[in-house]
């Protein structure tokens, strides 16, 4: 019996972990290592421990709170406490990433592409090709456990201590961990990879802003994601064990469901049903820009809905940073007092660069689609007829250029109506508008970007994705990290002012804007000069 | 006792059912033919044998052991083509199939390297970068490699040049001598009639002929072409004579193939200066089916 559906699961297990031998490896050494580096920067950030408090207080700000999660230990804010608070959720989102990316690819992903059929033909238990998944996660995200924890620890920074470098290490590991164990889930209820991608990404990102709402306001809320457990762990203040216990045995009973799951149901079967489509095309399918449309239906709309929850979300934080602002007295100090410019616009700016980012990825999607098409080989056809190459990918880009204003269009309304239910003296809608606006010469840079490497550098075009990521954090937490000018520099969103903060610096937009046009048209001229990749 | 053995098979993918009761034998040491259509329920069928696939109700048994249940089991004494080869793109052909016989714990480097050079493999490529036609080869080959007592292949020429096909014949052939017995299902029909010592005819989920290609012969008609001295009268009037065509005492025609004494008999008196008889090829036979059932 054992055999029938655990046979040969150590083979499968060490041919699971060989063929990531590569990509495992560079997510640890990735994740510790930017851990690490961050921790050891911390202490010489802020050398100055009254520069820390006064940085803790920040924390406290209910917008912070939000993005950060709860500032614990403020009474006595050291660099453990502010590492805690910094990095531990956002590292604990990056690690959830990683683990629903490798699972999906070994589960559905394997399934769907015909080769667990094969696998599953030889002397192979039923449920082993899962049991290899479990096993090499837990293997993968213990092993980033220990290697964060002692990593940490080895700092030998004296507020970081052995057993809340080890708790900070699981709370990272674990959430990569569960979300493995809710991608298990997912690859037997959905029916293809895509989905098994998809339900879990939108588990993690909806959970992110869950949180942070639930933290500001309705806390009993944000208990719903893994991720304010982990945050409730209270690393180098309190150290708190238990919501490690419960993020490690959900993640096991999640795995023990996807294995009941997987025996109910046939292979290449799932438990959400398809539904069959259209018989005949439309009329209006009739160019590459209809067919962009069609294909990247659910991308447009599903992005669109989040971009606009985005807006809302945090637009409906305004209300206590509003009340917070106003009793707070260190405040009214830090902060430089502009003229004109009340307290809660200077928050604004922050949040909006979020948002302008988070509205970058539609487009971007769109784009490097071009490029994934190629690649699966269904644009050979389309270019044996008489579409000429500028064409498709023109129409490419005004889907992505048009999908890029649209969405940061929605994000600003959406930011605009919370805020404007929320507050007081709500900030106008002009404003808000006028700031998610200027950010589209940089968003535009990314999508040139994106088109110059599927131009020139097809097999390089992801790499857009990677930039994307350094450009968030540097604005993120560039600031708040104290980085140097030139490094936070390195985004491109960077350049954009920060209104109504700053003023606007219309030479700077203009060379964005130039610069965004020359990538797109060299990404253009490549395209129709080079090989399709085979 | 027959290798493998399928009995009132039925299996249904929510309201569409895939197989409708399903019955066939396949007897040590044969090449046993599965042809059909496009969704006629061929993978299916396989699949089910192959334990990967649960039958709703019938039994699907492979060296008389229960498909489902003792699927390990079966799994030590098979190999299988799937119809569709896909394989890990960052891996290469060498690795996936030292991988497969390593899940079959064998290891016999020298079979596996003559069928490599057979099949003109490039087993150092990443699979990423093989063509169809490559990926069958790899697919191929770590069935071919493996000590199996039946071979189960689906659709396994599809994507080979003409040279390859007749090295994957050759090693069909080779197989049949050792007494291996092998299940192929294909819809190149001139493959099947080369290989095959019996065949089953399925069709949207029903068996609807099976038996050696001559007993499916002998349910249908022989071609015959016929030239004589005299002219022969009556002909259209015989029982079981079809198709007649006649262009200067120069006759073409199709006889049921009970009646083939009989017709001989009749025509021979008009002294016949020609006669060819040609058997329906397996296409002929298909179509007939076919046509005759919808």
């Amino acid at each position: 019996m054992k055999d029938l559906w655990f046979n040969n699961t150590i083979k499968l297990t060490v041919f699971f972990l060989r063929r990531d031998r590569i990509k495992i490896p560079i997510w640890i050494i990735s994740i510790s290592v930017f851990t690490v580096v961050i921790a050891a920067a911390i202490t010489n950030l802020f050398g100055d421990l009254e520069e820390l408090q006064a940085i803790g207080t920040m924390m406290e700000n209910p917008a912070m709170v939000s993005m950060f999660g709860p500032a614990y230990g403020i009474e006595n804010y050291h660099y453990g406490a502010a590492m805690t608070n910094m990095m531990l959720i956002m590292t604990a989102v990056i690690t959830g990433v990683m683990g629903i990316m490798i699972v999906a690819t070994h589960t559905r992903g394997d399934e769907e592409e015909g080769r667990l059929e094969m696998i599953r033909s030889l002397p192979v238990g039923r449920a082993a090709t899962l049991a290899a998944t479990f096993i090499s996660m837990f293997l993968t995200f213990l092993l980033l456990s220990l290697i964060i924890g002692f990593g940490l620890f080895a700092l030998n920074i004296e507020s970081m201590d052995f057993n809340g470098s080890m708790l900070y290490g699981f709370g990272i590991g674990m959430t990569g961990f569960i979300f493995s164990a809710i991608t298990a889930v997912f690859a037997q209820l959905t029916q293809n990879h895509r989905g098994t991608l998809a339900y879990p990404f939108a588990i993690l990102g909806i959970g992110y802003v869950i949180r942070g709402i639930g933290d500001i306001g309705f806390e009993p809320l944000a208990w719903i994601t893994p991720l304010k457990w982990i945050s409730y762990t209270q690393a180098f203040v309190n150290n708190i064990w238990w919501p490690i216990f419960l993020t490690t045995f959900v993640g096991l009973l999640l795995f023990g469901l996807a294995f009941y799951l997987s025996s109910l149901r046939d292979l290449d079967a799932g438990f959400i049903a398809v539904k069959p489509g259209k018989e005949k095309a439309s009329k209006y399918l009739n160019s590459p820009f209809a067919l962009a449309i069609k294909i990247s239906k659910t991308l447009i709309f599903g992005w669109l809905i989040a971009v606009f929850i985005l807006g809302i979300s945090y637009g409906s934080i305004f209300g206590d940073v509003e009340m917070f602002l106003e009793s707070n007295d260190i405040y009214q100090q830090i902060l430089p007092n502009i003229p004109g410019v009340s307290l809660t616009e200077q928050f604004l700016g922050v949040i909006i660069v979020v948002c302008a980012i988070a509205s970058t990825i539609p487009g971007l999607l769109v784009i490097l689609k071009l490029n994934s098409e190629e690649k699966k080989k269904r644009l050979e056809v389309i270019l044996s007829t008489e579409t000429p190459r500028y064409k498709i990918i023109t129409h490419y880009l005004i889907l992505a250029f048009l999908l890029t204003f649209i969405s940061l269009l929605f994000t600003g309304i959406g930011l605009w109506l919370a805020i404007y239910s929320v507050m007081e003296n709500p900030i106008a809608l002009g404003t808000i508008i006028q700031g998610v606006l200027l950010f589209l010469p940089a968003s535009l840079v990314m999508i040139g970007l994106a088109t110059t490497l599927i131009g020139h550098l097809p097999k390089l075009a992801n790499i857009t994705w990677y930039y994307l990521i350094i450009a968030f954090f540097f604005v993120y937490l560039g600031n708040l990290l104290n980085l140097p000018e030139w490094i936070i520099n390195l985004s491109v969103f960077a350049y954009i002012p920060q209104v109504p903060i700053e003023s606007i610096n219309y030479f700077t937009l203009t060379v964005l804007t130039l610069l965004s046009l020359s990538l797109i048209s060299y990404g253009v001229y490549g395209y129709q000069k080079r090989d399709i990749q085979v | 006792m027959s290798i493998l053995e399928v009995n009132n098979l039925e299996k249904s993918y929510g309201k569409v059912k895939a197989l409708k009761g399903i019955s066939f034998q396949v007897e040590e040491g044969e090449v046993y033919g599965f042809i059909g259509p496009n969704g006629a329920g061929k993978t299916t069928a396989i699949r089910t044998l192959l334990g990967i696939l649960k039958a709703d109700s019938g039994e699907a048994k492979v060296f008389g052991l229960d498909s489902w249940n003792d699927a390990i089991e079966i799994h030590k004494r098979i190999a299988y083509v799937p119809g569709e080869v896909n394989l890990w793109p960052n891996l290469t052909g060498g690795e996936v199939i030292d991988f497969y016989m390593n899940l079959r714990n064998e290891n016999n480097q020298t079979k596996k390297n003559e069928l490599i050079k057979k099949f003109d493999l490039d087993p150092t490529k990443k699979c990423r970068s093989y063509s169809k036609g490559n990926r069958q080869k790899v697919s191929l080959i770590s069935a071919l490699v493996s000590d199996a007592d039946i071979y189960i292949l689906d659709e396994p020429t599809s994507g080979l040049d003409p040279l390859m096909e007749k090295t994957f014949q050759q090693a069909i052939m080779d197989l049949k001598k050792q007494g291996k017995s092998i299940f192929l299902s294909s819809h190149i029909l001139s493959e099947v009639e080369k290989l095959c010592d019996r065949l089953s005819i399925i069709r949207e989920g029903e068996i609807i002929e099976s038996g050696s290609l001559d007993d499916l012969r002998h349910l249908t008609r022989t071609n015959i072409k016929l030239e004589t001295k005299k002219e022969i009268k009556g002909l259209n009037k015989l029982k079981g004579v079809y198709d007649l065509h006649i262009d200067n005492k120069k006759y073409s025609f199709q006889i049921d193939t009970d009646e083939f004494s009989k017709i001989i008999k009749y025509v021979s008196e008009y002294d016949v200066v020609k006669l060819e008889s040609s058997p329906p090829t397996l296409e002929e036979l298909f179509m007939i089916h076919y046509e005759r059932k919808s």
